[in-house]
């Protein structure tokens, strides 16, 4: 049982402050993905609560208790290396038995012994090497495995030790596509399984959709923000979420506010000179005012019988056979992209119409903070999960 | 193109196996005449030993006429010793200095590098004074001391850059699993770096078991003396027994020769890999 609270976590190296004042709030049994940019401090965030770097200010409570300045071990936290960090000259029995084989009751810190029975530790090992099939390669040197077998040690060095909270720091770059699938329903399923707190870290979207509770986006050392994968989706909180997560991302067009209504705003787009109504609170956002929309481009498509039209000159088609992804002549900027159906039989050259509803379509202020909708219709809003 | 391929290696072999004759030749020579007779040492000092000039009184000498075994003992105590207390010690230093940040630690790794630079004979005569100041004249833990001292600096350097290549990951996955510290250096860096401890330990019990200087200022009685000094009583201003300093010599490369193939043996490359991708 391990609820983590963090408030106001800040860490500087120097004078260099990388994380500015971190909350969030982790429930126990509960499945939290940090994901971002590299180089956004997701890691080092990890490395904080793990306990592997002191916290220049803030409070880290797991389980009620502050453990800003207890040991990894005493905090009662596993680790998933993203290198694996196998002990080369161990065999994985060894390397999964070793955390247990030591105790603190020993002279000179378990040096000389102690900790838990043979016979326990035997049961431990063995159980995590059947849940995780591993059993054929306990006598073995981590040398002698392969990436996703050496990655399972490693998973079931952090099982055995049962602890309170499981930390995963990018376990799946070092494998290739394939396994990365496969591992990743293995860790969804040891979830489950275990109904463990885990914390985990990556830059793949993807993968924090698939396997996350809870998403934290972590952007410049800030909480972009907090929420369940299709809250995400479907409501980001700001321009960066909203081009972080999706994939591909977000389509952005930049605009004028023309008028602003109670429950819509008028957005003149500098792309085509078209005035869009769309329906989100306007906040104080004042005639003449620059914002951004988004559309992703799954909520667009090839026609001209829905509210929001554009078009365009197609400069690259992607088959992927389900879907075809089109990329739009865009001036200067990033292309625009069209999820549209794989049988579209539309060429690169070729000039497209292109629509959207009004509803799938977000609104960012001038400081890139998302305008709140006020759709009501189902397919662009997050749907109530019951947990 | 492809004779130049061919000639690159073969002058390299070329090059280094003319080194090796040129290395060995002294210690085959020795090793030869030490099984001749004196005639068959001054006659021909470079032939093999033939039915004739075939004897083994040097050996004969050495073990009846000296304290032959009090050397040995003394030598490959005062070399075994040392040796510990050097990889040790070095691996421990090192390990500190190479983990841990504290005030001065630059400083101390200076410090200690510089011992490498400075050859301890320089200090004999200071040495000389503190062992006589402690009363440990003629005993051979005055001889483990210098030794030891003589060995670290250069322990210590090789040590820690081996330390440092360690991955980082290692062992912070160590003490996420609750390992103490001193059970990391142990079970996990000494494990690690034991090729590069095999290198130290060769490049420091050579010297150790080759010297004459400090046995001959520090320790020069019967009883303390190595194998080095005492095969300087066959060693005369008039006369010299060639034979049995020859065959002393022999029988010294053998202790040595067994701890160097022990230590080789460690030299294994890679022992890392598996660790982290």
């Amino acid at each position: 049982m391990a609820d983590i609270k963090l408030s106001g976590i800040k860490k500087s190296y120097g004078k260099a402050e990388v994380l500015h004042g971190i909350d969030i709030d982790i429930k126990d049994g509960e499945f939290v993905v940090f994901v971002g940019p590299s180089g956004c401090g997701k890691s080092t965030l990890l490395r904080l609560i793990a306990g592997l770097e002191t916290i220049s200010d803030g409070d880290l409570q797991i389980d009620g208790e502050t453990v800003n300045d207890m040991t990894p071990s005493q905090r009662k936290i596993a680790m998933v290396f993203q290198s694996y960090a196998l002990y080369p000259h161990m065999t994985v029995y060894k390397n999964m038995a070793f955390g247990l084989t030591l105790g603190k009751k020993g002279p000179l810190g378990g040096l000389l012994g102690g900790g838990e029975n043979k016979k326990l530790i035997d049961e431990k090992v063995q159980k995590a090497a059947k849940s995780l099939k591993l059993e054929d390669y306990l006598h073995r040197y981590p040398r002698e495995l392969s990436g996703g077998q050496r990655q399972r040690v490693a998973i079931g060095r952090a099982i055995v030790r049962d602890p309170n909270v499981f930390l995963f720091d990018e376990p799946l770059s070092n494998l290739d596509a394939a396994l990365r699938v496969n591992t990743r329903l293995e860790i969804a399923k040891l979830h489950q399984d275990l109904e463990a707190t885990i914390i985990y870290v990556t830059h793949d979207q993807v993968e924090a959709m698939t396997l996350a509770d809870k998403i934290v986006v972590v952007n410049g050392g800030h909480v972009a923000q907090c929420g369940s994968p299709l809250e995400l989706y479907h409501h980001p909180a700001n321009k960066f979420v909203a081009g972080f997560i999706g994939s591909p991302s977000m389509n952005f067009l930049e605009g004028t506010t023309t008028a602003v209504h109670a429950g819509s705003l008028d957005v003149l787009l500098d792309y085509d000179n078209s005035t869009a109504s769309i329906p989100v609170h306007p906040d104080e956002t004042q005639i003449g005012d620059k914002v951004t929309i988004g559309i992703r481009p799954e909520h667009m498509k090839e026609g001209n019988d829905q509210s929001f039209k554009l078009s365009a000159k197609v400069n690259v088609v992607e088959r992927l056979g389900e879907a075809s992804y089109l990329y739009l002549e865009n001036g200067e900027n990033d292309p625009l992209c069209v999820k549209t159906d794989g049988h579209s039989i539309t060429k690169a050259g070729d000039k497209v119409e292109l629509c959207a509803d009004f509803s799938a379509v977000h609104v960012f202020n001038a400081e890139g903070n998302a305008l709140a909708r006020t759709t009501s219709d189902q397919k662009y809003i997050a749907p109530k999960l019951s947990a | 193109m492809k004779l130049s391929k061919r000639v690159g290696p073969l002058g390299v072999h070329a090059v280094l196996m003319c080194y090796t004759v040129i290395a060995l030749f002294p210690i085959y020579l020795v090793i030869m005449n030490s099984f001749k007779s004196k005639k068959g040492i001054f006659r021909d000092p470079l032939a093999f030993p033939t039915g004739t000039t075939f004897d083994l009184v040097g050996f004969e000498k050495v073990i009846a006429r000296s304290s032959f075994d009090v050397y040995f003992t003394n030598s490959i105590s005062v070399t075994v010793i040392s040796l510990v207390f050097v990889l040790l010690l070095g691996a421990m230093a090192a390990w500190a200095l190479a983990e841990y940040d504290f005030p001065g630690s630059d400083m101390m790794a200076l410090y200690l590098a510089i011992g490498i630079m400075i050859p301890i004979r320089l200090g004999s005569v200071s040495l000389l004074k503190m062992i006589v100041g402690m009363g440990l004249v003629n005993t051979l833990t005055a001889l483990v001391l210098v030794y030891t001292a003589q060995g670290l600096p250069l322990a210590i350097f090789i040590l820690r850059e081996f330390i440092a290549q360690i991955p980082n990951d290692l062992k912070e996955a160590a003490r996420c699993d609750g390992v103490s510290e001193y059970r990391i250096f142990w079970s996990i860096i000494l494990p690690l770096i034991r090729p590069a401890l095999a290198t130290v330990a060769v490049f420091t019990m050579i010297p150790i078991w080759n010297d004459l200087w400090f046995p001959l200022i520090l320790a020069p009685s019967q009883e303390t003396a190595t194998v080095t000094l005492g095969i300087q009583q066959f060693i005369g201003q008039y006369v010299t027994d060639w034979n049995a300093v020859l065959a002393s010599l022999t029988l010294a490369i053998v202790p040595i020769l067994i701890l160097y193939v022990i230590f080789s043996r460690q030299l294994i490359r890679g022992l890392t890999s598996g660790a982290v991708k």
